[in-house]
C-alpha cells in the first residue's frame, strides 16, 4: 500500500448524528398512517424512521419519538419471530422480517414486518428496546410525512386488465445530507433508479432519478441497478458505496448523482459468484475504517476502506479481485446487519428454517 | 367457526369445592372482583365464547354479573385475560388486541383476524393481577379455554398459468421470465420452489438474480424472475468463475414445483414445467424499423397489428406501445400480443377514422436479452465508445386509407 497516497477517510457518516433542516420535524403532520407495505428502513436525524413502502411506491417519515440518547445496551432475543407470530396470533411461517434498523441516538432496534404472504399481508413495525422488550410502534396517530415516488416510464400505459403490473421494488434507503437515497429494481426493466429525495418532502421535488452505469473492467457497459449501499465519507467528500445487482462492488462520489449526468460507478471489488452483499455498515476500529457486510451465502466479510480512496478501480480480468476483504468465521445465517453504536453491531441471525434471533456482535 | 372450551377450572371450582371463605370479608366488601353469586356458593357460569360480527371474530367473557371490572385499567383487563396462540407459555406474549367491558361483559378483539387451522387459547385470570386490585382472589380462579379456527374449505387450486417467454428457443443471454398464475401467490420463498434443470437433470445453481424483495405485481399473480446478471454481462467474475446460467446449444427444464404455496398456503395443482432450448447470445439493439405494420382499413375495428423480427418481452409490449393520432392523443383501445411475441395487435373501441397515425414506442422496450431500442444489454465501449443517448419516444408512421 502506498502511505504517501493513503488519503484519510472522514468522519463516517452514520457514526455521527446528521444535521436535521430547522423545523423538520414540524413539517411532519400527525394522523393516522396506513402503510401498504413495509420494507426498507433508515433512521435519519431525531429518532425519524424512514420506511419504504414498495406497493405504495411511498417512501414514508415516521416520528418515533425515540430521540433520548442513553448508552448502548446489547441487544439479545432469542426466538422473535415466534414473538412476532405470538403477538399477531399466527403462526411462525407467517411472519416475515423484511429489513431492521437501529435508532442511533436510542439505539433501539426497529423491525418491518409483514403479517402473512400473501398480497394483504399486513404491514408493521416493530421496536426492540435495551430491556428486550418488543413493542409494536403504532402508527394511530404519529408524526409523518411521505412522498411518491416519481412515476415509471409511461405510467398511463395500462395492460388490458386496465392496471399496470408494473411495481418497484425499494432494495434500500439511506438519509446522507438532508437527502434520503433510495434504490430500486423494477419487475419489468432492468435499469439503474438511485433517486435521491429531499427531506423534509416536498411535493415540488419528487426526487432525482440517476442512472447509473456499470463498466465491467472498463469494457463492457450496463445501465445497472443498484441493491444495496451505504455512505461514506472519502477525504471529506460524501462517496457511496454500493453493491450492483450484477455482485461488483462500486464507488462513486454524491456530488455525480445529478440529473441528466452518465454516473459510472468505479468497482473497487468483485466478490465472485453467488455472493450478493445484503447490507453494508461502516465503522472505525483502531483508527481504522471497515465495510462490514453480510452475504447472501459467502457469510459475513470485512473490508478495510483505508484503500479505497487509492483504488482506481478494477480494469483486468483476475480472479477474486480489487479492494482485499476477510470473511468472519462463524457468522452463518445473518440476515439483516446495521450498527447498534460505534463498536458492536447488531444481527438478525436465522439458519435454514431455525428460529430468528436478534445477536449483539463487537465489530470484528 | 367452533369452540371446544374445556372445563372450567376457576370460580365454579372454587365456589364448590374451594374455601371462598379463606378471603378476608372487609376486602371483599371492598375490593374483589369476584362476583356475589360465587361467594354465596352459587355455580357462576363465567365462561369464554367465541363470537363474530362484520366478519370479524373476538372473544366475549360472560357471567360476569356482580363483577367489579369498571374501576380496571386496559392494563388490568390485558392480564386478566389474555388469548394465545397455540398454547399460552411464559415465553410468549398474548395475542394484540384491544379489551373493552360491554353490557357487563369483557370484549377482546384481536388485532388481526383468527388464522384459519390454528389453535388459540384464552386465559381467564384474576390471579394474574397485582394483588391489590385483585383483592385475595385465588390463582385457582384461573379460566382455560381452548378453541380450534377450521381449516377453509379446499377451494380450486392455483395454477401457472403462463410462463413468458412462451418461446421455446431463447438467446443464451435471456435476462428474465415472467410467471403467471391463477390466483395471488405466497412470498418470500421463491427460489426455492422455481429451479432449472439441464440436459443431465442436474440442477442449474442459483440461476436466478435471488432479492429478498422479490419482484411481484401488486396481487402478487405475476412473479419476475431475472437471470443472474452477473453470469450474462460480460467481463464479470461470476461469468468467469461458473459461465452463463444457460449455454448455447443445450437444453434446459424450468420446473415450479406443485408445493409452492399460494396465498391461501395451499399448493398449486401440479407442477409446471417449460423445456426449452438456448441459441447463441443476442447483442443486437432492437431497430424499429425492421418492423412490419398490416394496416386495418378505415370504419373497421380491424386490429393494427406489428410483426417483430424477434420474440419482445411480454410485458414491455403490454406497456410500451401505444397508438397516437396526428394530434397527439393515445388511440383508446386493447392490445394482445400472441406468436410467441414476435407479433402486438391492437383493437381500437371505435372504428378506425383514417388518416395518419403513428405507433409511439418507449425505448424502454427490451427483447429476451435486455436490449434496447438503440441500445444493447451491455456496451462494447471498446467499439462504441459515444454515448447512446436515444429520445425516450420513438415512432413509427402509419396510414389508414380513407377509402
Amino acid at each position: 500500500m502506498n502511505r504517501a497516497g493513503l488519503l484519510v477517510l472522514g468522519l463516517i457518516f452514520a457514526l455521527t448524528t446528521p444535521a436535521l433542516p430547522a423545523g423538520a420535524l414540524d413539517t411532519l403532520n400527525q394522523g393516522k398512517v396506513e402503510l401498504q407495505s413495509a420494507g426498507a428502513l433508515a433512521f435519519g436525524p431525531k429518532g425519524i424512521l424512514f420506511v419504504g413502502d414498495s406497493t405504495a411506491a411511498v417512501i414514508w417519515a415516521l416520528d418515533t419519538s425515540d430521540r433520548s440518547k442513553r448508552a448502548p445496551v446489547a441487544i439479545n432475543l432469542s426466538g422473535i419471530d415466534s414473538k412476532l407470530a405470538a403477538l399477531l396470533g399466527t403462526s411462525r411461517d407467517q411472519v416475515l422480517i423484511n429489513d431492521m434498523a437501529v435508532n442511533p441516538l436510542s439505539h433501539n432496534a426497529y423491525l418491518s414486518v409483514s403479517r402473512g404472504r400473501g398480497p394483504k399481508a399486513d404491514p408493521l413495525l416493530f421496536r426492540v428496546d435495551a430491556a428486550e422488550k418488543l413493542s409494536e410502534l403504532k402508527l394511530d396517530s404519529i408524526g409523518h410525512s411521505k412522498i411518491s415516488l416519481p412515476n415509471a416510464p409511461d405510467p398511463q400505459a395500462k395492460n388490458r386488465r386496465g392496471h399496470s403490473l408494473r411495481q418497484e421494488a425499494i432494495t434500500d434507503l439511506a438519509f446522507v445530507n438532508d437527502q434520503v437515497i433510495v434504490a430500486g429494481l423494477s419487475n419489468e426493466e432492468f435499469a439503474s433508479n438511485l433517486r435521491s429525495l429531499d427531506f423534509p418532502f416536498s411535493s415540488a421535488n419528487a426526487g432525482t432519478s440517476v442512472e447509473i452505469f456499470h463498466g465491467a473492467h472498463g469494457k463492457f457497459e450496463t445501465n445497472s441497478p443498484v441493491r444495496t449501499f451505504v455512505p461514506f465519507e472519502i477525504k471529506t467528500e460524501p462517496h457511496i458505496l454500493a453493491a450492483y445487482t450484477c455482485t461488483p462492488l462500486v464507488k462513486f462520489p454524491m456530488s455525480a448523482l445529478t440529473p441528466g449526468t452518465k454516473v459510472v460507478g468505479t468497482t473497487i471489488a468483485e466478490l465472485g459468484n453467488r455472493n450478493r452483499p445484503l447490507d453494508m455498515v461502516v465503522y472505525s476500529k483502531g483508527g481504522k475504517d471497515f465495510v462490514l457486510m453480510n452475504n447472501s451465502s459467502r457469510g459475513v466479510m470485512k473490508l478495510p476502506t483505508g484503500n479505497l480512496d487509492s483504488f482506481g478501480g478494477i480494469t483486468q480480468k483476475t480472479g477474486i479481485s480489487g479492494a482485499p476483504y476477510e470473511t468472519i468465521s462463524g457468522l452463518e445465517g445473518v440476515k439483516q446487519l446495521d450498527r447498534l453504536d460505534e463498536s458492536n453491531a447488531l444481527l438478525l441471525l436465522q439458519t435454514d428454517d431455525g428460529p430468528v434471533d436478534l445477536k449483539t456482535i463487537a465489530f470484528p | 367457526m367452533s369452540s371446544s372450551p374445556s372445563r372450567p377450572t376457576g370460580p365454579l371450582e372454587v365456589a364448590r369445592g374451594g374455601s371462598p371463605l379463606r378471603v378476608p370479608t372487609l376486602l371483599l366488601l371492598t375490593l374483589c372482583l369476584c362476583p356475589s353469586q360465587q361467594l354465596s356458593g352459587k355455580e357462576p357460569s363465567t365462561r369464554v365464547i367465541l363470537e363474530s360480527a362484520e366478519g370479524r371474530s373476538y372473544f366475549r367473557v360472560v357471567g360476569l354479573d356482580g363483577w367489579n371490572l369498571d374501576s380496571l385499567s386496559d392494563e388490568d383487563l390485558a392480564l386478566l385475560f389474555a388469548v394465545y396462540v397455540g398454547t399460552s407459555s411464559a415465553e410468549l406474549p398474548p395475542l394484540l388486541g384491544s379489551h373493552s367491558l360491554e353490557n357487563g361483559s369483557l370484549i377482546f378483539r384481536p388485532r388481526f383476524p383468527l388464522q384459519p387451522g390454528l389453535h388459540y387459547q384464552t386465559i381467564f385470570d384474576p390471579g394474574a393481577l397485582n394483588p391489590g386490585v385483585r383483592a385475595g382472589v385465588s390463582e385457582s380462579n384461573r379460566i382455560t379455554t381452548n378453541f380450534d379456527i377450521p381449516k377453509r374449505i379446499a377451494s380450486e387450486a392455483t395454477t401457472v398459468e403462463a410462463v413468458y417467454p412462451s418461446t421455446n428457443r431463447v438467446p443464451e443471454n435471456l435476462l428474465k421470465f415472467y410467471l403467471y398464475f391463477s390466483a395471488p401467490m405466497s412470498r418470500g420463498q421463491v427460489y426455492r420452489f422455481v429451479r432449472l434443470f439441464d440436459e443431465s437433470d442436474r440442477v442449474v445453481e442459483t440461476p436466478f438474480l435471488e432479492i429478498e424483495q422479490e419482484l411481484w405485481d401488486s396481487d402478487q399473480r405475476r412473479l419476475t424472475l431475472f437471470i443472474d446478471p452477473g453470469r450474462i454481462k460480460r467481463g464479470l467474475l461470476p461469468l468467469e468463475e461458473v459461465g452463463t446460467a444457460l449455454v448455447a446449444g443445450k437444453q434446459y427444464r424450468m420446473v415450479i414445483e406443485q408445493k409452492w404455496p399460494d396465498a391461501r398456503e395451499e399448493q398449486l395443482n401440479k407442477s409446471f414445467e417449460k423445456t426449452f432450448t438456448v441459441g447463441p447470445p443476442d447483442r443486437a439493439p432492437l431497430d424499429p424499423q425492421s418492423w412490419s405494420l398490416e394496416e386495418p382499413r378505415a370504419h373497421s375495428r380491424e386490429p393494427l397489428c406489428v410483426k417483430f423480427d424477434e420474440p419482445l418481452d411480454y410485458a414491455l409490449l403490454l406497456r410500451l406501445l401505444q397508438v397516437v393520432e396526428p394530434g397527439g392523443t393515445s388511440v383508446p383501445g386493447a392490445a394482445v400480443v400472441s406468436n410467441k411475441e414476435r407479433l402486438w395487435c391492437f383493437q381500437p373501441d371505435e372504428p378506425w377514422p383514417g388518416g395518419e397515425f403513428y405507433l409511439s414506442i418507449s425505448t424502454a422496450l427490451e427483447d429476451l436479452a435486455g436490449n434496447k431500442i438503440g441500445r444493447p444489454f451491455d456496451v462494447d465501449v471498446f467499439e462504441q465508445v459515444e454515448d447512446r443517448i436515444v429520445d425516450k419516444r420513438t415512432r413509427l408512421p402509419f396510414r389508414i386509407a380513407k377509402d
